[in-house]
């Protein structure tokens, strides 16, 4: 036993050596390591101007972002983009964006831009939108099969983006609880 | 003497099955099982092998939903852990998980297979009884007390949190939140019946936030919502004639997490609940050194039977070896 006891606390102890080693959330950080950035530059963070992408919406129209920008044919307030798998977190932040934020914008053209970058085609994606999301909500359902918007933005599950009417992104990260949405939502329409 | 040597090890093999903890396999994060030693044993080394298999979810509103269609949706995990008897009425346990994330999307349409090392739990138990609490027949009022095992519960995040440098929510193994859970189990076994109930309340702790989904973003505050949970089960022991034992049981679960919140405000897409059923099948050896078991546990499609949490079903096939 005696023996054992030993091997035991020694496996304990390289357990507690190999668990240290993990990641940053062991002992998280609240240091800003936001990198410094230039704006106006073209890019996905806050600041940056996004480069221009065309996706196809689920009435098989193309929807490309200048159009939306200041100048463009549907010109509006702000866009805001949302990256969804269909899950149900996804599920959650896309009722939030209905029922919480549209409001505080009705009287504002804001496009609300829902990306789906987990189907494999937009016929796939037209089935994923009939399943859940209403056409009364409001929202615009693009396909990104080919990754194309998920890699220039970053995008992943929940990554919300706010950009003005002159391309410049205000926000590019998780929805969160959504207060962040909304200020630079209203940074964007202010502007 | 042979109810006093059977019973606590009966009892171990029974709590083995019965206390399966949440796998808090949402969006990537798995963690360890709760090991329990019987009251002789001084150490047992418990391996596992899960296969969590995601199909479906329930909306905030309680409104199940299909994944899309042709989704292929799984986590494995290993889980390995130990538990240790340092006194008589104490013991502590380990247990770390190794998760592999194998997601497909339909035919043609997102494809990720990710590993590393889940979020392990450590757990320090009290037992409230000196002796067997085991019966095979109830002669006496005192007969029919309950094993009580008072716990408390650490989730260390040592898994890839969206916190980490990931690019995107596939890599996840691990929430990337601290967590303490106090625990309670009441067992009692009159053989060849046996019925166990598990109460757990946990408590996640604030952490800063500098990078979400390996961007690094304005720093923030944010606490995953309290979480309560409560599981029944019952069984039956069969002895054969050389004394291996053969144990079913089956259980029924409850979990719910409360709101989380950033920078103190409430994240209303947050919060989630789960009722969950289970099946438990453990076969231990005559001299009781070994156990093999294996489980089922299962949510059913239905609305309402959970809140914004995915429908799984997890299968384990495991290993435990005691030492004396």
């Amino acid at each position: 036993m005696c023996f054992i006891n030993k091997l035991y606390k020694t496996g304990l102890l390289v357990c507690a050596i190999l668990v240290s080693a993990c990641g940053d959330n062991l002992l998280p950080s609240d240091e800003d390591k936001r990198p410094t950035i230039v704006a106006g530059t073209e890019g996905h963070l806050p600041t940056q101007k996004s480069k221009d992408f065309t996706l196809s919406r689920t009435d098989n129209q193309d929807v490309t972002l200048s159009n939306y920008l200041e100048n463009g044919s549907d010109a509006s307030d702000a866009i805001l983009i949302y990256f969804t798998m269909w899950c149900s977190t996804c599920a959650a932040h896309t009722s939030d964006i209905v029922s919480t934020i549209k409001p505080l914008f009705n009287n504002k053209n804001i496009h609300y831009l829902v990306v789906d970058y987990v189907s494999g085609s937009l016929a796939s994606t037209i089935v994923e939108k009939e399943n859940n999301i209403s056409d009364s909500w409001g929202l615009e359902v693009l396909s990104d099969f080919q990754h194309t918007v998920k890699d220039q933005l970053h995008g992943g599950m929940g990554v919300t983006i706010v950009i003005d009417s002159d391309g410049t992104i205000l926000y590019n990260q998780d929805y969160g609880n959504g207060l962040k949405v909304i200020d630079a939502l209203n940074q964007a329409v202010d502007s | 003497m042979f109810f006093r040597i059977i019973g606590p090890l009966l009892g171990a093999t029974l709590l083995s099955v019965s206390v399966n903890s949440y796998a808090g396999s949402c969006c990537g994060g798995g963690s360890g099982a709760t090991i329990l030693l019987s009251k002789m044993a001084n150490l047992n080394i418990d391996t596992s092998v899960s296969w969590e298999r995601y199909d479906g979810y329930w909306t905030k509103e309680g409104e199940w939903k299909k994944d899309p269609k042709g989704s292929n949706l799984n986590q494995f995990r290993f889980n390995l852990g130990s538990a240790y008897r340092f006194a008589d009425r104490w013991q502590g346990s380990v247990s770390v998980p190794y998760v592999m994330n194998r997601n497909k999307y339909g035919s043609e349409g997102l494809e990720s297979n990710t590993h590393g090392i889940g979020d392990a739990s450590f757990n320090l138990w009290y037992e409230a009884f000196d002796d067997a609490m085991c019966v095979f027949k109830v002669r006496q009022l005192s007969d029919l007390r309950p094993a009580i095992y008072w716990g408390l519960g650490l989730t260390a995040p040592t898994g890839v949190s969206p916190y980490d440098d990931v690019k995107d929510n596939f890599e996840i193994t691990g929430r990337g939140f601290y967590r303490l859970d106090a625990n309670v189990i009441i067992d009692k076994t009159v053989y060849p019946w046996t019925g166990a109930i598990n109460l757990s309340y946990g408590m996640h702790f604030t952490r800063p936030i500098n990078r979400d989904y390996g961007t690094y973003v304005e720093p923030y505050d944010k606490k995953l919502g309290n979480r309560g949970s409560a599981s029944l089960s019952v069984g039956y022991v069969y002895f054969t004639e050389a004394l291996n034992e053969l144990t079913t049981t089956i259980g029924v679960s409850y979990l719910r997490e409360a709101k989380a919140t950033i920078d103190d405000k409430e994240d209303p897409s947050s919060g989630m609940k789960k009722i969950g059923t289970s099946l438990g099948l453990s076969w231990t050896t005559p001299d009781k050194d070994m156990t093999i078991k294996g489980s089922w546990s299962h949510a059913l499609k239905n609305d309402d039977w959970g809140r914004n949490f995915p429908t799984t079903d997890v299968i384990s096939v495991g290993v435990a070896y005691v030492l004396y």
